[in-house]
């Protein structure tokens, strides 16, 4: 049985300021796990390393943006639950990540309601997931 | 007859991001409806420097923007405008020590929230055109020499730009500025059609 407040959450996102922000508030949702990374080359290094159960993927990024990252990401791990996390919404956008096989897209900034409703919605997804393969 | 059409396409695109950034947490931004002008491109600094004020010190946060359209925004605000958006940062027990102007979380603060209304303006003026935009990370400039702004690869010299000019207003923080869209001129003719596409939908045409 997985323990959820164990998940391990991986954050990617150029900007300071954003990362403290949402690991400010996965901090107050009670999950102490926490990784971060500056670009999507880190985000892909950082995931086949360390395997986080869920991450907050920034789409404009220097090196290698969030929709190639998230391509490589899920093409080696199809059941990877990622939650994409930007300011770029345009509708165009939104749908490449939904064909990209994100779990969501949530338009920034994120509010304290919708990363803890996110999460839990993770957990649910990530308890389904142990039941198949037990 | 274009400008009037892109002018009612901006008043529509505008007040989509305005209430967008109102439904996020905390940012209350009220954006003046937008205008939009053909300008030279030599022309361009004298423009947007008679429009911000020369005399008053800014921090700029540029984006610039690639795809169907080729472009930059220029999001102008008055010196010291990061320290008073860090309070939108500070959620939970997150403390951010102060820190001088343009240094450190002042700087990130004002990239983020540059990088969210440029975002928010952009995603919704080009999703009405139909018009597929990519974005580029923001960063800040605090030059006073816009011509940097307007570089060789994106903006030929001589040529005609595309400029539309907002005010904005963070109403809890009594902290205004402007945001300035250029687009070069090989991105005209895909504007056209944006806006007769965006005229046709409206008409039910």
């Amino acid at each position: 049985m997985i323990q959820c407040m164990d998940m391990k959450i991986l954050v990617v996102d150029d900007s300071l300021a954003a990362r403290m922000m949402v690991v400010s508030l996965i901090k107050k949702c009670g999950y102490n796990q926490i990784m971060e990374a500056s670009n999507g080359k880190e985000a892909v290094e950082q995931f086949e390393e360390n395997k986080p159960d869920f991450t907050f993927l920034d789409l404009t990024m220097p090196v290698m943006d969030g929709l190639e990252a998230l391509a490589i990401i899920k093409t080696s791990t199809p059941e990877a639950l990622v939650a994409v996390l930007s300011a770029d919404i345009q509708t165009k956008t939104m749908e490449k990540v939904g064909q990209l096989g994100a779990m969501e897209f949530i338009k920034k900034p994120i509010s304290e309601q919708r990363l803890r409703s996110v999460l839990e919605q993770a957990e649910a997804v990530m308890r389904d997931q142990s039941m198949e393969r037990s | 007859m274009e400008i009037d059409i892109l002018q009612e396409a901006l008043n529509i695109a505008f007040g989509s991001a305005s209430a967008e950034l109102a439904d996020m947490i905390d940012i209350f931004v009220a954006l003046d409806t937008p205008k939009a002008k053909f300008i030279s491109i030599n022309d361009i600094e004298e423009y947007i420097s008679s429009q911000t004020g020369l005399k008053e010190r800014y921090s700029i946060v540029e984006q610039h923007f690639s795809g169907e359209v080729t472009g930059v925004s220029l999001l102008i605000f008055p010196e010291g405008a990061g320290h008073d958006l860090l309070s939108y940062f500070e959620k939970g027990e997150l403390k951010y020590p102060l820190s001088t102007p343009l240094e450190g979380l002042d700087k990130e603060a004002l990239l983020e929230i540059g990088n969210i209304l440029i975002g928010a303006c952009l995603s919704k003026l080009y999703d009405l055109l139909r018009i597929s935009i990519n974005f580029y990370p923001p960063r800040i400039i605090s030059a006073r020499n816009f011509k940097q702004f307007f570089d060789g690869e994106s903006f030929d010299h001589d040529s005609n730009v595309f400029a539309l000019k907002t005010n904005f207003k963070f109403e809890d923080k009594d902290l205004s500025g402007h945001l300035f869209i250029v687009t070069n001129n090989e991105s005209s003719s895909t504007l056209k059609n944006g806006l007769s596409n965006f005229w046709e939908s409206i008409n039910g045409t």
